[in-house]
């Protein structure tokens, strides 16, 4: 597994599932808010990221449901996958306090 | 037939580009997302959702070991390519301008600047790849192999596309597709010997120090080297020959571009009709048609496969 920066779709893919297990669809909806419209995922990516952060086990299935005559399958966040979502979280806050430090941006650290 | 139905036929013929493992598992499930997603009326798969659905088919295909695209034996061999190509061209590519160099002191300006160009860029990509920087290397590959075809198509004739061109293109394309499909360059170095880099590295220099030599020295020098390397190859271990049946292709343009006497290839009277002769255009097409009739074989295999939902 990459210990590396994790790249930014897969970030917000993590993210989205920080909060509960989501389908597909539902993970697209919620990338884009979390966002701010700025990343749109499409279905390709999508699952092609997922397929990576499950073979990782950062993500796994939960549970599927037949909506309107179609498949919904959940996905959910791994003990690994909070871990490493956690770690990055981390890592930025670290870089963003930096920044601001140097940037004056911070009370009684300058 | 409705717009709901003629778009999901679409989005369907677009998931058949999926490994059939990985649409046993995700095509309804994709499906549902991608039907979710459509706007009212929409009949047609737009065209940034092809290109994803295209890419994402791709990125999975090309993923080693988990639908069976490429399992760990054969990552392991694509790391080994990954690592063989840039190290033989470039140490061939020096011996060849070194030699060339010795025998003409005088060589034309122009000529011996793209030799040394060309050296250059093939010295980066070796160093990129013997780094383990796996994507730029494969970033380095692609340039190279742009840089390659823009020359083919801007030659005056494209007669210039004879086998030892096909070569590179071949192996700038395999060099890509082992970098991004295997676990990477550091592996190929993890699994070769000092003995592999010895072999790899005497081959390319002793091939190309033959250019100095008279053009019949030089096709039985490439051509004992080329046979011992591939019944050595063949012999060594099951690794070996995974990463034999990877270079056939080049291997087999390598042979007919140095056993094939160039007057059975374009045979006299043939350049004048403007079409290159019908044997050199059979011997350059041949493995290109034999892998695209794999590649569609297999792909309707994989798209005849039955398909059932159910749970990763």
């Amino acid at each position: 597994m990459s210990k590396g920066p994790l790249r930014e779709p897969t970030f917000l893919i993590l993210t989205a599932l920080a909060a509960g297990a989501q389908h597909g669809y539902g993970i697209m909806t919620d990338v884009r808010q979390i966002s701010g419209g700025r990343v749109q995922l499409r279905a390709g990516t999508l699952y092609a990221a997922l397929d990576r952060l499950a073979a990782e086990g950062l993500v796994e299935a939960d549970r599927e449901e037949i909506v309107d005559g179609r498949l919904r399958r959940y996905y959910r966040l791994t003990a690994a996958g909070a871990q490493r979502l956690a770690a990055e979280v981390e890592r930025m806050h670290a870089s963003a306090v930096t920044a601001a430090r140097r940037l004056k941006l911070l009370d009684g650290t300058a | 037939m409705s717009g709901e139905d003629e778009l999901e036929r679409a989005y369907r013929r677009l998931l058949a580009l999926y490994p059939a493992g990985h649409r046993r598992v995700h095509e309804q499930e994709i499906l549902g997302v991608l039907m979710t997603g459509a706007r009212a009326g929409q009949r047609r798969p737009g065209l940034a959702e092809s290109v994803d659905l295209i890419w994402g088919a791709l990125l999975i295909r090309l993923r080693p070991g988990r639908y069976g695209a490429a399992g760990p034996e054969w990552g392991d061999a694509l790391a080994v390519v990954s690592i063989v190509l840039p190290v033989f061209f470039l140490v061939y590519s020096a011996a060849a301008t070194l030699a060339v160099f010795s025998g003409f002191p005088l060589m034309p300006r122009a000529l011996a600047s793209y030799a040394v160009t060309q050296l250059l860029t093939r010295a980066a990509l070796a160093a990129l790849v013997l780094l383990g920087l796996r994507r730029s290397a494969a970033l380095a590959a692609g340039a190279l192999l742009i840089w390659y075809s823009a020359a083919i198509a801007g030659a005056p004739n494209w007669s210039y596309l004879g086998p030892e061109v096909v070569v590179i293109l071949f192996c700038l394309v395999l060099e890509i597709v082992a970098l991004l499909a295997s676990p990477g360059p550091r592996q190929g170095l993890r699994i070769m010997t000092w003995k592999h880099h010895a072999l790899v590295i005497g081959a390319a220099a002793a091939m190309g120090a033959g250019a100095w030599a008279t053009p019949q020295l030089r096709e039985s020098i490439v051509i004992t080297l080329t046979a011992i390397t591939a019944v050595a190859l063949a012999l060594a271990s099951p690794l070996s020959r995974r990463v034999l049946a990877l270079l056939a292709i080049p291997l087999y343009y390598w042979a007919v571009g140095f056993v094939v006497p160039p007057s059975l290839i374009t045979g006299p009277g043939v350049a004048e009709s403007g079409w290159e002769g019908p044997l050199r255009v059979t011997l350059t097409c041949l493995p290109v048609i034999a892998l695209l009739c794999l590649a569609m074989a297999a792909l309707l295999r994989s798209a005849r496969h039955p398909r059932r939902p159910s749970a990763s």
